[in-house]
């Protein structure tokens, strides 16, 4: 609460021209921004990239800013559509929804879930996600990084409310298996090859 | 597209110490200060109208800018030399050297010359209009010579440069401050609470170059407008 407060007055004297306030801002949000461009675009040179052109954009996009939802939100919601434009320009991979949303997901090992090191190996964990075909991993993480709530998330990918919520769902059962089968508890799911099949 | 499937996979979601190190990316530290300065510079020029240089053309400039911040460390040596083996104290050109770090550096040498050593305001009166096409001519000013005519070599030099555009003002200073080892050769610098300040001209006006950590910031004097934002 006191950070918002904060970042409330902060973005105030920032919308007033004041070049300090802006820095502490933008120093302030960078690293989860990075982390939302980070998982999703896949890798650290596209993040460092998007991550930068976010955080322009904010800087030209903040005298429209009107505190409906919180600063730190609406960041992570631009540094999300800024990578979904690099993913979009990637065009790695065809979107094909019905049959993503058809496939069935294994769920994980609950006692292998509840065994889970506190430390968490964190190159498994990015090997994990990059395995999730985009259609799933892309809303995972504007729901468990940038903090975005269903209706957000509906209205940016431009999909029905109850597809974000399953397809997070999916998501995040195949991030923990795969998670899971990286660091050798059980086998892994990887859903890549059905794309574009 | 089916939309009821499926149920949660795991009553709490996503188990929180997976979705914590999700959103810890570790972000390099060099990436955050990049995009951070570019973030400021655009910044900048919406609330100040400032002239933003890219780090590209920058990097283009740097072997002309090499180029002339070696022409002007060489003309000052030739003038040393010259009036240290003529003792000539005659007529000045305008523009460049002065000889102001005395006053930090060898209080007698300050009090010497303090006659001759006209107030900051007044250095731009001195240099006039020829700043501006002057990149490269140099010369030593009165209270170098005043040093020098009082049989005392100058400890250090401090220069007045002039520049065609603010991005050239800042990578001139800055190459300057790198090639000028020599600590008998240096800038205007005023340590005041770690900012460097140099004294400068650009198109005439007096303008300060303020260097804060790893960034340099060029500074109009009058009106503090941000004339260049640039990253060592």
């Amino acid at each position: 609460m006191v950070a918002e407060l904060d970042d409330a007055a902060l973005v105030r004297a920032a919308q007033g021209g004041d070049r300090r306030a802006m820095d502490a801002l933008l120093r302030h949000q960078y690293d989860r921004i990075y982390a939302v461009c980070r998982r999703i675009t896949g890798n650290d040179a596209d993040a460092a990239d998007v991550s930068q052109n976010t955080l322009i954009a904010i800087v030209r996009a903040l005298p429209r800013f009107d505190g409906r939802s919180s600063f730190s939100t609406w960041c992570y919601r631009i540094a999300t559509n800024a990578s979904l434009d690099e993913l979009r320009r990637r065009r790695r991979h065809p979107t094909s929804s019905i049959d993503i949303d058809d496939q069935p997901v294994s769920l994980p090992d609950t006692k292998a879930v509840d065994a889970l090191d506190l430390v968490v190996d964190r190159l498994a964990l990015s090997q994990a996600l990059e395995r999730i075909p985009d259609d799933f991993r892309v809303p995972l993480v504007m729901r468990d990084v940038a903090d975005m709530d269903y209706g957000e998330i509906a209205e940016d990918l431009a999909i029905p409310l109850g597809t974000v919520k399953s397809r997070i769902a999916r998501g995040r059962a195949l991030l923990t298996s795969n998670y899971l089968a990286a660091i050798g508890n059980q086998p892994g799911i990887d859903e890549r090859p059905s794309f574009g099949s | 597209m089916n939309d009821s499937l499926p149920p949660e996979p795991l009553p709490d979601g996503l188990p929180e110490v997976l979705r914590g190190a999700l959103r810890d990316a570790d972000a390099p530290s060099t990436g955050r200060e990049s995009a951070i300065a570019a973030a400021m510079a655009t910044f900048d020029q919406i609330h100040t109208g400032a002239t933003v240089i890219d780090l590209q053309q920058r990097r283009r400039r740097s072997t002309r800018v090499l180029s002339i911040a070696a022409a002007v460390v060489v003309v000052v040596g030739a003038a040393l030399a010259i009036r240290s083996l003529t003792g000539d104290s005659g007529e000045k050109s305008v523009t460049a050297i002065q000889a102001s770090e005395a006053r930090q550096t060898d209080q007698s040498v300050a009090k010497s010359a303090a006659p001759a050593v006209a107030p900051a305001a007044s250095t731009e009166e001195r240099v006039g209009g020829a700043a501006s096409d002057a990149k490269s001519e140099s010369s030593t000013d009165a209270a170098t010579d005043a040093a020098t005519n009082a049989g005392q070599a100058p400890t250090a030099m401090s220069a007045v440069l002039a520049a065609e555009s603010p991005a050239e003002l800042a990578d001139l200073y800055r190459q300057i401050r790198q090639q000028t080892a020599d600590p008998s050769i240096q800038l205007d610098c005023l340590p005041e609470d770690s900012v460097a300040v140099a004294r400068i001209l650009y198109q005439g006006r007096d303008a300060v170059l303020v260097e804060t950590g790893p960034r340099i910031q060029a500074l109009a004097a009058s009106d503090c407008t941000t004339l260049a934002t640039a990253n060592p």
